[in-house]
């Protein structure tokens, strides 16, 4: 990318500049007739000059050219003119002032508008070429890079850039022109009022940018200032929560102050510096005119000078401040522009950058060709030896182990081999070819690395799925309609991709996958996998159903219904599950949950606000349930109040009973034993009475186990059920769904509209069993997919943030065997689970890499048994190599050959 | 049954004896009432220690599987504690339980039953002295079961498990 700001502009917008420099030129002449019409107005038609001896009428449009003398000396006529009076004259003349005007302003309009295209065209070619640098940068240089200093350079820095593009040449081309012109006049005038206004144009021109640069200095630092702010609040940002954890807001706070303190003192001399040099500027402006009075006219009363020339003089002159000011401001513009664009392009400009990817990708390194590695020594940035001169030869296929402690060399050689390192010495080859130079298209073709780091981005788990294989360049199609040429004429232009996002950019063919149905299986089938598959499975089930259901699917999900119950019938399981029946009372469900007996949306009818709502309030009244309800209240929270004693608000034991608030209790807990003593109900505050009501509503007989729920209650509050669904103004029938046996209810989640029921308690381990049985009914349905496929549209918030930290990995762990590259390389990648989950994942990953590579960075606890080759690593050395032919026998076992000479660097470390 | 059924069974227990009624009603708040039918498993040897069971009624057996198959121990405690050692240890379970006739339990949970420990000292007493109490009869046991060892067999080694897992389908 061209460092010189002309140049970069001149070498792609050439053309454009051109022809808007012609258009320019064009309305010279235009601009020139429109100041002298005027003149024309005033002198001929209503001063009259032309009638000035008598005559009627005066001869208008009549052109001739004539010849200069070397052609010929000919003239020709190209009209006669008409003749016409005075005032038709004033008038002719005044319209052709007018055709006049509108033209220039056309020519303004599109001489702007093509500017300002040209301006943008170059942005978006800038920006673009910035971003791609970026994507370039190699890993080291990329660890060190703050995106959101990045951001800001390509989103705000370049923003005034893209301003000046169309102003670069034709601003100096257009204002010089005339400034030239207007000066030549005065020259032709009177060589000495000349030469002193050229002399005063001069002082202008080299003082003010002299005294500008101080502007531009300070330019720098505040461009750079400005980056490092945004880089630094990004950071804080993103480190927030730990931020929170300490306490230490208030110190961030103070650096974020200093840092727009600086910017402001910056700014602050900036202003000063910019005025004084416009005061000045405008200062040198008006001397002019005022030597051009004094001395002029000395020399017109000394009678040196003629009267007509001295005001033609003064006329002319004031037509120059304007260009020449505008181009010194030019000039400030330039100096600004190019200090910035030499700043931002001198940040994106590193060293060494990844290499590209050619256009025809060199054909993959045969299967079995084993990677080499000879005298691989890798520095870390400050020096310390990390590698130490190590050789080993990695056959391919077969599982290696890379043992050692933490923080020795095994856990830089997968870096290594992973081209996170790329700057080592000695070499790494497969097949002869160095992994450290290999492009992004032939190492991702070949080799995957994955570490403890998943990089998830927005979206949702199937886009994350998704994106590690989005690595097809779909061929460009041919536009389709005007809007598409639109978009692709404007991509060719400013060299910018011209496949569109929503191409179809899945590798199906490298994946052997035939089309986009298969992909579902193949998703499925790394979850499987990686163990991760009932998890997403789960968080289906979880998942809201939704209103947007085929009628296949539907009608599948009701079915599934009656189905899942008779096979919890066949396997015995059938006494584990109380089904929701519209005139049973569910004893697993809470006493609200009977009365309300469908699925709340929104706030209204959500549990905790049940007892406050009046209309709920008023169907207790209706059926006489105040009564026992309050009775059911006390005697929840006597008992509460009795076994709890003692235990603190927040102990987790009193989590059965969270929904009494310890502090609302203290509070009423007088009133409780008052009306205890007493012995009478009927002395509860509304309040109270309130609170007890909405206690007793979460009651469930099993859970709590009060025996306080007999048969006159269920009888009430069947009744109150049939009054609620009844008497429900039609208003509020949106805030509910009823439960229904022949219908599916969109707000409640997937599980809850398939098991239709409560989990009944006491019965151990119910839940999976019951969960894994309606599993496989699901699964005969066809219904498994579209389960799968709402857990992976769960949506996984930038970085991640909505995921846990193991359902994060476990997507990385997907992409990769989604991908089966032919080389797995495994980073510390199984760190966030439990050893015998992690154990059991690198047995389905060695499973299904089969008949290829797996090299997998181990502590030398773990249990190696399963490995071919053991690298075994001490500090910076590799200590041991182990090969095995079938797992637990040991054929080889060999040292390195001892190494003699030691460099220069290491003796002296 | 209610919870007030519940906490009579379990004063009845020599091991709660010395623990007050309102430490009992707790333990029955915080805990699930469950029903094993009989050959109904309770819980299976490798599984994760998730909770622990406090039996109320019931007769169950305990069985181990090791690589020469599988060894039943047949007891029939009331008030046994079932699963602490597990929980307590942070092991998986180290044999199988089964219900022999209808098991009446109360189970709790891991979490609630190690922060009942730090809550209450006379359940904590209660629960050491259980162990105490089982490590006493498995001395007995171990001492007459070596009576009928022929002489010079080798010392048994503690550390060694013969326990080998069922086999387990992946999913």
């Amino acid at each position: 990318m061209a460092v010189n700001f002309f140049r970069y502009v001149w070498r792609h917008s050439r053309r454009e500049q051109l022809i808007v420099l012609l258009y320019v030129v064009a309305s010279l002449p235009f601009y020139w007739w429109s100041l002298d019409v005027p003149k024309r107005i005033v002198n001929e038609a209503i001063q009259g000059s032309v009638f000035a001896h008598g005559e009627a009428t005066a001869r208008l449009f009549d052109y001739s050219i004539s010849l200069p003398s070397f052609l010929g000396g000919r003239t020709y006529d190209l009209s006669d003119g008409v003749m016409l009076q005075q005032v038709p004259y004033l008038f002719a003349l005044s319209m052709v002032f007018l055709v006049l005007t509108l033209i220039n302003g056309w020519f303004k309009y599109v001489i702007n508008i093509r500017k300002g295209i040209l301006g943008e065209r170059m942005l978006r070619r800038l920006r673009f070429e910035l971003f791609a640098l970026v994507m370039r940068f190699r890993p080291e240089d990329a660890r060190t890079t703050k995106s959101a200093e990045v951001t800001s350079m390509i989103k705000d820095e370049v923003e005034p850039i893209g301003g000046f593009f169309g102003e670069a040449f034709i601003t100096p081309a257009f204002l010089g022109t005339q400034a030239l012109t207007a000066m030549a006049f005065i020259l032709a005038q009177n060589m000495w009022l000349g030469t002193l206004s050229l002399s005063l144009i001069a002082v202008q021109g080299v003082v003010i940018p002299y005294l500008r640069r101080e502007q531009i200095r300070l330019g720098r630092m505040r461009q750079i200032e400005s980056r490092i702010l945004a880089g630094r609040i990004g950071e804080m940002v993103e480190a927030s929560p730990m931020l929170h954890a300490f306490g230490i807001t208030r110190f961030t706070s103070s650096e974020i102050g200093k840092r727009l303190g600086t910017l402001f003192d910056i700014r602050l001399r900036l202003y000063r510096r910019k005025f004084a040099v416009k005061y000045l500027n405008n200062l040198l402006a008006q001397l002019t005119p005022f030597i051009f009075y004094t001395l002029g006219g000395y020399l017109a009363l000394q009678g040196r000078l003629d009267i007509g020339q001295l005001v033609a003089v003064i006329a002319a002159y004031r037509d120059l401040p304007g260009p020449i000011k505008e181009l010194i401001d030019w000039d400030q513009q330039r100096a600004d522009v190019t200090v910035k664009y030499e700043q931002v392009v001198g940040a994106f400009a590193k060293e060494l950058m990844l290499t590209p990817d050619p256009e025809t990708v060199p054909a993959p390194p045969p299967p079995d060709a084993p990677i080499t590695i000879v005298g691989l020594r890798v520095l870390s940035t400050r020096g310390l030896v990390q590698i130490d001169r190590m050789s080993a030869v990695i056959d391919r296929p077969g599982r290696v182990a890379l043992a050692g402690p933490s923080g020795s060399a095994r856990d830089i050689l997968p870096k290594v081999l992973g081209r996170q390192i790329t700057d080592y010495q000695g070499s790494v080859t497969i097949g002869g070819r160095e992994i450290g130079t290999m492009s992004d298209r032939e190492a991702s073709a070949v080799m995957l690395y994955v570490s403890g780091e998943p990089y998830i981005m927005s979206g949702t788990i199937r886009d994350n799925l998704c994106l590690a294989m989005r690595r097809a360049v779909p061929v460009p199609e041919e536009p389709k309609d005007s809007i598409a040429r639109y978009w692709r004429e404007e991509a060719l232009q400013t060299d910018n991709p011209i496949v569109s996002p929503e191409a179809e950019w899945i590798d199906y063919a490298g994946l052997g996958l035939s089309g986009a149905d298969e992909l579902n299986t193949a998703i499925i089938a790394a979850l499987r996998i990686v163990r991760g598959y009932d998890d997403i499975f789960r968080v289906g089930l979880s998942s809201q159903l939704g209103d947007d259901l085929d009628l296949p699917v539907a009608e599948r999900l009701l079915a599934a219904r009656s189905a899942i119950l008779e096979r919890y019938t066949q396997l015995g399981l059938s006494g584990y599950v109380e089904t929701f029946q519209p005139d049973h009372f569910n004893t697993s469900a809470s006493i609200g949950e009977n009365l309300l007996f469908g699925v709340s949306i929104g706030r209204r009818f959500a549990p905790e606000n049940l007892a406050h709502d009046p209309f709920v309030r008023s169907i207790i009244a209706a059926e006489a349930l105040v009564g026992p309800l309050t009775a059911i209240g006390l005697k929840m929270v006597e008992t509460v109040a009795e076994a709890f004693q003692g235990l603190a608000a927040d102990n987790p034991l009193r989590e059965r009973y969270s929904f009494i608030d310890e502090a609302e209790l203290n509070e009423l807990w007088p009133q409780v034993q008052v009306a205890w003593q007493r012995g009478q109900r009927r002395q509860f505050s509304p309040e109270l009475r309130d609170k007890l009501i909405s206690y007793a509503l979460m009651y469930v007989e099993p859970r709590h186990r009060l025996n306080l729920v007999d048969e006159q209650l269920i009888a009430r509050v069947l009744r109150a059920r049939a009054s609620f669904r009844e008497f429900l103004p039609a208003k509020d029938a949106g805030e509910i769904e009823f439960y229904d046996t022949a219908r599916l209810m969109p707000a409640a989640s997937i599980r809850d509209n398939v098991l239709f029921g409560r989990i009944r308690y006491g019965k151990a381990h119910a839940r999976e069993k019951l969960l894994a049985a309606a599993t496989q009914v699901l699964d005969e349905l066809g219904l498994e997919s579209f389960v799968v496929s709402k857990g992976l549209d769960q949506e996984a918030g930038p970085g991640g943030r909505l995921l846990s930290p193991q359902q994060r990995v476990t997507v990385q762990l997907a992409r990769a065997m989604l991908r089966r590259p032919d080389i797995l390389i495994l980073d510390d990648a199984l760190s966030s689970f439990g050893s015998t989950e992690a154990h059991m994942i690198m047995t389905n990953i060695f499973e299904a890499m089969a008949g290829k590579t797996v090299i997998a960075a181990q502590s030398n606890d773990d249990d190696l048994g399963a490995f071919d080759l053991v690298l075994s690593f001490e500090g910076a050395k590799l200590i041991g190599t182990e090969r095995r032919g079938m797992r637990g026998t040991e054929e080889q076992r060999s040292e390195p050959p001892a190494v003699a000479e030691r460099s220069p660097e290491e003796a002296v470390k | 049954m209610t919870i007030e059924d519940e906490v009579r069974s379990l004063q009845k227990f020599r091991m709660f004896k010395n623990v007050e009624s309102a430490k009992l009603k707790l333990l029955a708040m915080i805990s699930d009432r469950v029903v094993f039918q009989p050959d109904e498993v309770i819980y299976a040897q490798g599984d994760p220690s998730d909770a622990v069971y406090i039996v109320l009624e019931g007769q169950f057996k305990v069985s181990l599987n090791t690589a020469n198959g599988v060894i039943d121990f047949a007891e029939h405690v009331r008030g046994a504690l079932l699963g602490e050692a597990g929980v307590l240890c942070d092991e998986s379970r180290m044999a199988t339980i089964t219900a022999e006739t209808t098991v009446v339990a109360l189970r709790l949970d891991r979490e609630p039953f190690l922060q009942l420990l730090k809550e209450s000292e006379p359940f904590n007493h209660a629960v050491m002295r259980e162990l105490g109490r089982q490590i006493m009869e498995l001395n007995n046991i171990c001492a007459q079961l070596v009576q009928r060892l022929p002489k010079g067999t080798p010392a048994v080694d503690a550390g060694r498990r013969i326990g080998v897992p069922v086999a387990e389908t992946a999913h």
